[in-house]
């Protein structure tokens, strides 16, 4: 496993744990909170998804250019 | 008869047409050999790809399950569901793809029997395991189904299961994997495109999420209920490890052309995935516990959540055209979940005991097999069922309790020995189904304790067993290497 992965296995997990943790058991209530909860957990979602894809592109341009040569 | 009822009907005959047509255009292709029929010869492009992907876990039972039980539990117990919805696209992305590409192999199991040095006793134990769950997801995909026809076309309940059933069994049969990827191409388009669209305008009519979820939870105290931890930690933990241990998911690794584009898919389908839950659970529960705060009248029981607010905000109309996004879901689902289980059954189960099966007959057996666990499933749906969405995350919480620790650990960690795996899996499923029959720990938090009997189990018999040969230590460096 290289670095990348370590770091987004890390934030993919600790944070939302925590997060998910608190909110639906409880320890912080409101459902106007919630709405923030939701928009927390789909702009997490998408960097970490969006992260993933430029890395793969940049590897398939990386790979093409080497093809190239 | 109703104008909308016309619609509806006229709209689902057009789409089982279609469904039909894909599956005898690729009937020919599917037999050229067995690796056609299980995996499109792995050989799918982006685009087939991530809508099979995604299909597998955007179910109908999910569209219409999930709003119906955040409407019956509240919010608070699916907020960890729609907070995974990306994530665990990713955990595959990292961990599994890249090994599992260098396998090449059909199910599961091929990488159990290699790692494991056990051709036979590892690949039954998985090959039934991984059958007997996923023919059980099968059943709610199918009761969704029924409930549609009947609310929407007026067709009654047992009629309606017996018409989605018979198409996909029909499709499936004729194409394999060809057809279940093409039709999950139409299908997903028509899914995403329709949950995502209507989801939307739940949300902005609602005056945004936040609104929306206060005005929910004072028409219906239920739905801003707290849970017991233990119950919320077993939600995440059965989605997050949803892409690692799934059989059909993994099965998807093997059918993509190259390891970029299984890669891109999987990214893309999180994409998809986290859009579609984000706008359309909790909003279209949220809407019926504002319309619907109790049962009685369109809400027959809390899985006609959803269909009772699109008839209630837009009209029968609306909901005939969204009906056939609804349908679209559960045959995209059930198509894919019935040839995984065909597949697990052939590739595993019967290789066991007869290893050089020619093709031929591996596709003939597929086939039949497609055609009596199809049937079964559909018989299955007449006896009394619980709330859908349970039967979804029993099948699958009893599957990750099995093979996480087995599949994962055996893959990063040479020393797991092949007894150590088989009692991790064994002990792992038993537990679940204990824990679940006898009602003994909070809902949705059985898979916990039965993943942690499968982690000990795993370590300490892996410890005091033989460790693994050195051609297996090897065999493993080179798939985790690159």
């Amino acid at each position: 496993m290289k670095l990348f992965d370590v770091v987004i296995l890390l934030l993919t997990v600790v944070p939302l744990v925590v997060v998910s943790a608190v909110f639906p058991t409880g320890l912080v209530s409101g459902m106007r909170l919630y709405g923030w909860y939701f928009i927390y957990i789909a702009l997490g979602n998408y960097a970490l998804l969006s992260a993933c894809l430029i890395r793969e592109l940049l590897r398939g341009r990386k790979e093409k250019r080497k093809e190239g040569v | 008869m109703e104008v909308e009822k016309v619609v509806a009907a006229a709209i689902f005959i057009v789409y089982i047409i279609g469904m039909l047509v894909i599956g005898v255009i690729f009937r020919r292709r599917a037999e050229r050999s067995a690796a056609d029929f299980w995996k499109a010869a792995g050989e799918l492009g982006l685009l087939p790809l991530t809508f099979s992907i995604c299909s597998l876990y955007v179910s109908g039972a999910g569209t219409i399950g999930i709003p119906g039980s955040v409407w019956a539990s509240g919010a608070s117990l699916f907020a960890p569901v729609v907070a995974i919805c990306g994530l665990t696209y990713i955990m595959a992305y990292l961990l599994l793809i890249l090994p599992f590409r260098k396998l090449a192999g059909i199910t599961p199991a091929d990488f159990l029997v290699k790692r494991y040095e056990s051709p036979r006793l590892m690949r039954c134990v998985a090959g039934v395991i991984s059958a007997v769950t996923t023919w059980f997801y099968v059943i709610p995909q199918v009761i969704v189904g029924g409930i549609l026809l009947d609310l929407v076309v007026g067709i009654p309940f047992e009629y309606g299961i017996a018409i989605i059933s018979l198409t996909y069994i029909i499709y499936t049969f004729l194409g394999g994997m060809w057809s279940v990827a093409w039709t999950d191409v139409v299908q997903g388009i028509i899914l995403f495109g329709g949950c995502i669209a209507f989801g939307a305008y739940l949300t902005i009519i609602g005056g945004g999420y936040a609104p929306l979820l206060e005005r929910a939870a004072a028409a219906r105290p239920a739905f801003a209920a707290v849970h017991n931890p233990l119950t919320v930690a077993g939600m995440w933990y059965v989605w997050l490890m949803y892409t690692l241990a799934w059989p059909a998911m993994v099965m998807r690794i093997f059918t993509g052309k190259d390891p970029a584009t299984i890669r891109k898919a999987f990214l893309l389908s999180g994409f998809l995935h986290l859009t579609y839950a984000i706008l359309l659970w909790i909003p279209g529960g949220a809407w019926a516990a504002i319309l619907y705060p109790t049962l009685g009248g369109l809400m027959k029981s809390p899985d006609y959540a959803l269909p009772a607010a699109i008839i209630h905000l837009c009209g029968p109309l609306v909901l005939a055209v969204f009906a056939s996004v609804i349908a679209a879901a559960c045959m995209s689902t059930s198509d894919a979940l019935l040839l995984s289980a065909s597949a697990c059954i052939v590739n595993d189960v019967v290789r066991t005991f007869k290893p050089e099966i020619s093709d031929r007959l591996q596709i003939r057996l597929g086939r039949i097999l497609i055609i009596v666990l199809g049937l079964l499933a559909m018989l299955f749906v007449y006896y009394r069922v619980p709330l859908i969405y349970m039967i979804v995350a029993m099948a699958v919480g009893a599957t990750i309790s099995a093979f996480l620790f087995p599949m994962i650990l055996g893959l990063y960690w040479s020393r797991i020995t092949k007894w150590g795996a088989l009692s991790g899996i064994l002990g792992g499923i038993i537990t679940y189904c204990l824990l679940f029959l006898t009602k003994a720990v909070p809902t949705y938090s059985e898979l916990i304790f039965g993943s942690a009997v499968s982690l000990a189990l795993t370590l300490i018999v892996s410890a005091i067993t033989r460790p693994p040969s050195k051609e297996v230590k090897d065999w493993l460096a080179s798939l985790r290497a690159g």
